[in-house]
This record gives C-alpha cells, structure tokens and sequence, in this order.
C-alpha cells in the first residue's frame, strides 16, 4: 500500500491535472450563410402490421411517424399488444400530448395482467418557466394465483381489475445559474373487483439547484400522505371498527453536492426518508394492530482523480434504518469502494472492490430464534473487473463480478456468494453488415439454516445480425437468443426437484422497400419455451392450480406494410 | 473498529492526493490529444464559411448530416446560427488538408472536457452526479437514437442489469431502463415510491401491516429480474425461512413435498403476504 501510494504520490507531482475546458465562445461572431445545410425532409409515413401467431392471439396493429411544424403523431403497433399511440401538438412554447400506452404481460396458463393507460399532457416553457400538468388513467386487468383455506389450502385464480388515475402539476423557474421548482401528485387507487381496497396519496414538494463555478448543489424535501379509508369486514360483533381509518405520513429531503477542484471530482449526498404510520392501533380478536413506523438516512461522499490514462475514485455510504415494532429496530450499514480505470488507446479497463458491514442495536429475540436475514449483522465484500477492447471495425467487453455476503452465525441466512460474467462483443463486416455477439452466466450459491443450500443459475447467450443490405431495395437480420433460468434447492442433503426455465428465441426480418412509397417487412420468430417448477404437482393436503408448468414452441409470422405520405 | 480502519485507509486515500496535488490553471489537458485541442481553442482559428467548409467533405456521411433533422441542427437557432459545427467541434485551424484533429466527442477526452461543451447551453438539465459524459449517451446527430432505443446506452455499463432481461421473471420484457430510473433526475424518488407508481394496490397502509414490505420492497424482490418466479430473491419457503425460523412449521424443516413446499408454499396460507385488511389477517391469511 505504502509502495503504491509512493508512486502515485511521483505521477501526481510529474503531471498538472485537471480537466480541460472547451466551452462554446461568446465572443466570436461569424455570419455565416450556410449554403449545404439542407435539411432531410422527413418522410411522414403510416403503415399497418399483423403477427399471426399458433400459440398467441393474431395481432393487428397500425403506424404511423407524421411530424410537421405544430403536430406529430408517433404510433408503434398501436392497437396490438404492447403498442402505444402518441400525439403531440406545438404553439410557440406551449406542447400538448396525448398517449395511449397497451403493456401486455400475461403467461401462457392467462396469469398475469394487461394495462392499458390513457394520459394528457401540457407544457410550457419560456427561458425563464416550464410548468406543467399531466393526467393519467390505467386500467389493469388480469389474473394472478392466491389462496384460502376452505378449511384446507386451496389455491385459485383471482381476479385483477385496477383502475389507477393520477394528476401531476408543477411549476420552475430557472436562471443561468439556479432553478427552483414545486410539484404535486394526486393518485387514486380503485379495485373494481374488490379484492385489494382502494386508496389514495397525495404529494407536495419543492427542489433547487445552485450552480457556482464547478460547484453545483441540489435540494429537495416532499411533504406525503398515503390514505386507506375501506370499510372492515365486520366477521363478528367484537370488530371494533367499521372503516380503517388508515394514514401514513411521508417526508423526505434530499440535497447533493458535487465540485471539482484542483483536479478532483467530489460528490456528497443526504437523504432522509420517514415513514410515520398514523392509523390507529385496535384491539382485534385475535390481536392488536400495531402501524410501523420506518426512517432511513442515508450519507456518503466520493471523489475521483484523472491522471493521464488513468482515474482513481473512492467512496463512502452510510445506510441507517430505524423501524418500530421490530427484532432489531436500528440497524446501520455503511459501504466503501475504491476504483480504478486505465485506459490505453484502444483498451479501457477498470477494476472496483468494495466493502460493507452493517450492524445495528440489540435483538429483542429469545436464543433459540434466529435473526431475520434483512436486520442481521453482515460483512459484504466485491470485486469488479472490466476489460474492453474498441476498434471501429470491431470490439469485446468483459465483465467479471465476485460477491460475498457473510452474515452472522445467528442469522437464518448465513451466506450468498455470487459470481457474475458478462462478455460482448462485435465486428462490422461492412457498413452494412455488423455482428453482434453476447454471453454470460450468474451463480448465487446461498447457504441457510437447517443446512439448507440454494444454488441459483443464470446463463445466456445470443447474436444479432444487423441489416445486411443485399442490394438497395433488400435488407435481411437476424438474432438468437438462448438463455436458462434455474434454481437448486437440497434441504437437509435433500434434493427438492425441478425449478428451471429455458428459452431459445430465433427471428429473422427481411425489409423490402416496393417502389419510392411503398416498403415492407416480413418477419419469422421461432420461440421454444420450457418452464417447470416442482412445486406444480399436485398433493392430497393441498388444492393446487392444475399445471402450471409451460412448454409450447410458437411460430410467428409478422407482417409490416408501410406508405411515406 | 473495522469501519474505522477503512475510513482511516479512505481518508489517507484522498488526503493524500489532496495534499500532493499542485496548483493548477483554469483548463489544462489531461491527455495529448485534450493538449492540441486545448492549444486549438486558443488560437481560435475558425473557418471563414462555416459549417459549408466542412460539410464539403463530411456530406457523403450519412450520420454526420443526420444533425440537420434535429433540433441541434435548425440553422434559425444556436449552434447552427452561430459558430455551426466549430461551435461544438471546435475551431478548424489546419484539421482541412494537415487532418488537424478536432473535438469528436471520444473517449480520449475525459468527461469533464466532453460535457464542458454542451454545458455552455444546457445549463439546467445537466446532471452533475452521474460521472458519464453527455455524450456517452446522447448523439445528438441522430434525432430519435435516446428515444427509440433508451436501453442501448444504459447496457453499454450496466450490462449486469441489461442482462436480466433474459432471466425467468423480469420487468425489462415490457419496461424501458428510464420507466424507473431517471439518470437526470437530481433526487431520485425512494425505492418504496418507484415501486408504487405502478403497483398503487401495495401502497396501503393496511390494517396489518408486514414489517419488510413497508421497508423496502427489495428485501424479497429483485425489480430488474430473477431465475425465480414473480422477481423473488429466493423461492417460498426459503425466502420465509430466511427471517421466520420459530419454532413450530415457520422453522421447521420442510424437505418433503407437502402443503409447505407444493402449490404457494407457505402463501397457501399466508396469501395476503404485503398486507391484510381483514380483522383476523394479523397473520396474513385473510
């Protein structure tokens, strides 16, 4: 240690570092009458597309890319799954929008949900103001898996059916050197099917920024409230209450700090969240609500130094948490890293460990009980190497991560090691020919008591092909992409069974353009998909969804037809 | 005392490069190439026609005059009514004929260097706290490249995160990196609230309410993707055993298959695991 800050100590003196500054002048005036600056005209274009799927419903969607001086409209599949819709209009400083967003996410057993969100917008923006109000309305419909015992477990597929609204508005002000801003958000929450019960929450805050120099400061603090007024079931007459008159009480403050001096870059932060739970405590049948109460404060501070090729950085971050009606109510977490880049030319690499060990105060728990993992004393411990090598022709990166948490012996997680490596890289054959290419694979190897041993594994890899050009009129790409997912449990020496998924993706496009208007794609995916979990058979103590389980192979052809206008 | 330690070694660290640093001028390089840009910007030797004297070479590039679609590139406002390509790439000086290098926005710049350009006008949207060149994610000749591909630049560091798009169970199928993370935003939302602006329903408060959930959602959850199903840091009943191990079945060992290990696990019972409202849920089975 003492040798290799000796001989920074000799780089630094050799070299005046810092950074260098190439602000546009304000002093130079030219008048130049550019003649070659002709804008492209954008082409405003709208175009149809269906996918004809044999696992999935067929698809139709539909467009569009129009932009003029006062109006755009930008639509992707609008009307598909995952397809959006938006226009905007212009005047002067004023903007408007509005958006219609589809995100589709359901499984092959119709488990999940499709959300479905309308919003408007307005802007306006002068040198001096921007304010703005947003509204927004999602609908979430869907299914998920849950349970009741009736009077054994019996496992069932219930209902999902949110409608979510939100209204934000805001208003800053902002000069050369500072901007001060305040905004407020309303969300209303409703479960048309009545599972979840509805509520609402209601935010108010105030930010500024200061730039000084290299110096630049920014603050913030938001005043909450997030409500639950739903009316309690009243299963006997000993319910004390006929609506929860539930509240909770949010206020945060932020402020960061970042300056550059003499060569160093520093960073500092502050941020203190509380959570404070102001429902009311009752005395159930079986029990006394207790609301909790939270707060974390959060501190630390980095800097960093350039020497030629090289940047050395550190830093520190404390982490603490207080929590109410708990085993352990205060724990404290700090982290330090140091980190150095090197780059030579071509090659850029750097290499990052880091450190952290958290504690807290005494445990309220008998002997024979073990600390819940998320409050025990940990060690925490990783390195980080990154390797990169560009050309313009081509290039590959290396990432390698090795992780460690060590918890204490009392915890009932005792550890988690991970190993992580990530390489990609790519080659251009021509301007119109590059190879893309990925790989990488992640272990997390955890040990828990009842000499439980979890082994999680990640792999993948996959390349993209983009837009060989054939001729002027004829593109073709491709990609594949392999990846699995599984996780090992042995309980006791006890191997569990099966918990793994598998894919292979394979798409292959061909763009077509008919004349100087006309152009169109057509598009083959091939999906292998297998996806088992040994917790899906069933069992006499238990009535468990049917199978669970997925494996299907799908064939997707795409059609995409597109006009310039 | 070990914190200590590592304080007194972070303290030495930076102390020690503090104390060794010598004064420095206002704008010197960090690199040759920053040298020659640098002793280019003093001299101030712009072109006589502007972006004509280097469009008359740069117009076969396709993605060069890709600047005039966008914005930086209308010729009624800055920089295209002023210093044009110079006011960014810098004076010409002898780059016509002698390839005299100009500022091109590569990695032999260092950040500071690169985003010094674009701060001399986009003063309020800067964000000072990410140590990442402007331009390492916006390349502001291409009009729609940050809109229309908003996870390329994010993965070119964050490749772990990216790479979770391809795990069992992930947001990044259907969700954009900037759906949850704003890189400009100078005070990030807490996790807790990122979380529930789409899932409102976890909000609550509830009448029962379960201590990690409030916390911290990612005490269970890992939001960019995991091998376990519904983004789970580990599946039921080790998640649970790995804070519940009271004696009785919360600790017992569950090695066979039975209602502790088949169907939902330890939710066949416990299915209102964020939170109940009901008045016998305490234990989260209502």
């Amino acid at each position: 240690m003492k040798t290799k800050l000796t001989l920074v100590a000799l780089a630094v003196l050799s070299v005046n570092a810092t950074a260098a500054n190439f602000s546009v002048p304000l002093d130079i005036e030219k008048d130049y009458a550019c003649k070659r600056c002709v804008a492209n005209e954008h082409s405003n274009s709208l175009g149809v597309m269906t996918e004809q799927s044999t696992h999935l419903d067929s698809q139709y969607g539909a467009n569009a890319d129009i932009r003029s001086e006062h109006f755009s409209v930008d639509a992707n599949n609008a009307g598909a799954d995952n397809g959006y819709l938006k226009a905007a209009a212009y005047y002067g400083d004023f903007a408007l929008e509005l958006a219609y967003v589809d995100r589709w996410n359901l499984d092959d057993n119709d488990i999940g949900a499709e959300r479905k969100q309308l919003s408007a917008g307005a802007k306006y923006q002068n040198q001096l103001i921007t304010a703005f109000v947003k509204a927004s309305s999602e609908d979430k419909q869907g299914q998920r898996i849950s349970s009741v015992v009736d009077p054994k477990p019996t496992n069932y597929l219930e209902t999902i059916d949110h409608t979510t609204q939100v209204m934000n508005a805001g208003v800053q002000l902002h000069g050369d050197f500072w901007n001060l801003g305040v905004a407020a958000f309303n969300s209303d929450f409703t479960d048309n099917a009545g599972v979840d019960a509805d509520n609402s929450a209601q935010q108010a805050s105030v930010k500024g920024g200061l730039n000084f120099g290299t110096t630049r400061l920014s603050v913030s603090a938001a005043s909450g409230k997030m409500i639950q007024d739903d009316a309690i079931e009243q299963e006997n007459s000993l319910v004390p209450i006929a609506n929860f008159d539930g509240e909770v009480e949010t206020l945060d403050y932020n402020a960061r700090i970042s300056s550059r001096f003499a060569g160093i870059k520093l960073n500092g932060f502050y941020r203190y969240s509380n959570r404070d739970n102001v429902s009311g405590s009752y005395p159930f049948f079986d029990a006394i609500n207790t609301p909790i109460d939270t707060s974390k404060t959060q501190y630390g501070f980095d800097a960093s130094y350039r020497l030629g090729s090289a940047k050395f950085s550190a830093g520190f971050e404390q982490n603490d948490r207080t929590r109410n009606d708990s085993d352990r109510e205060e724990t404290q977490e700090n982290e330090l890293f140091a980190r150095v880049d090197y780059r030579l030319s071509a090659f850029n690499s750097h290499i990052k460990f880091t450190t952290g060990e958290r504690t807290g105060s005494d445990y309220r728990i008998g002997d024979d009980i073990f600390e819940k993992y998320y409050l025990a004393d940990r060690d925490r411990l990783s390195t980080e190497l990154g390797l990169g090598y560009s050309r313009n022709n081509y290039g590959a990166n290396l990432k390698v991560i090795l992780a460690s948490d060590d918890y204490s012996n009392s915890s009932a997680l005792k550890k988690s090691d991970e190993v992580l490596v990530n390489l990609d890289g790519f080659y251009r054959f021509n301007d119109q020919l590059v190879l893309n290419a990925y790989a990488g694979t992640q272990t997390i190897d955890s040990l828990e008591l009842h000499n439980t041993e979890i082994a999680d594994e990640f792999s993948y890899f996959g390349f993209g092909l983009e837009q060989y050009q054939i001729n002027d009129d004829i593109s073709v790409g491709s990609s594949y992409t392999f990846s699995f997912s599984g996780s090992d449990t042995s309980v006791d020496s006890i191997e569990m069974g099966d918990y793994y998924q598998y894919q292979h993706l394979a798409e292959v496009h061909m763009d077509y353009r008919i004349n100087a208007r006309f152009s169109t794609r057509l598009a083959y995916t091939y999906e292998r998909h297998y996806d088992t979990n040994y917790a899906n058979q069933p069992i006499e103590s238990i009535n468990s969804i049917a199978d669970l389980n997925q494996n299907y192979t799908d064939h997707k052809i795409g059609a995409f037809f597109t006009i310039k206008l | 005392m070990r914190i200590l330690l590592k304080i007194g070694v972070l303290i030495a660290f930076t102390a020690s490069s503090l104390f060794i640093t010598p004064s420095v001028s206002a704008n010197q390089a960090s690199t040759p190439l920053e040298q020659v840009l640098v002793n280019k910007f003093t001299e101030a030797k712009y072109s006589n026609k502007g972006a004509d004297t280097c469009i008359a070479c740069h117009k076969k590039s396709q993605s060069v005059m890709a600047i005039f679609n966008t914005p930086h590139g209308d010729t009624n406002k800055d920089p295209m009514a002023g210093l044009q390509c110079e006011a960014c790439h810098g004076p010409q000086g002898k780059h016509r004929g002698k390839n005299e290098p100009m500022l091109t926005f590569g990695n032999e710049i260092s950040v500071e260097g690169r985003n010094s350009v674009c701060e001399s006008c986009h003063t309020q949207e800067h964000t000072p706290f990410h140590d990442q060149a402007c331009s390492d994610c916006h390349n502001i000749h291409q009009a729609e490249l940050a809109v229309k591909q908003p996870q390329a630049q994010c993965s070119n560091c964050h490749m772990q995160q990216e790479s979770a798009k391809f795990k069992r169970s992930t947001h990044l199928e259907n969700l954009a990196c900037s759906d949850c993370h704003n890189p400009h935003q100078e005070a990030p939302l807490a996790v807790n609230d990122t979380c529930y602006s789409c899932h409102a329903e976890k909000r609550g408060p509830t009448l029962w309410e379960h201590s990690p959930v409030v916390e911290d959602c990612t005490t269970c959850h890992n939001p960019h993707g995991s091998v376990n199903d519904n983004l789970l840091n580990s599946r039921a009943p080790q998640l649970c055993q790995s804070c519940h191990s009271q004696a009785g079945h919360p600790g017992d060992v569950h090695n066979n298959l039975d209602g502790f290990t088949q169907g939902q696990s330890c939710m066949n019972c416990h299915s209102k695991i964020h939170g109940s409202n009901h008045p016998s849920g305490h234990l989260f089975e209502k």
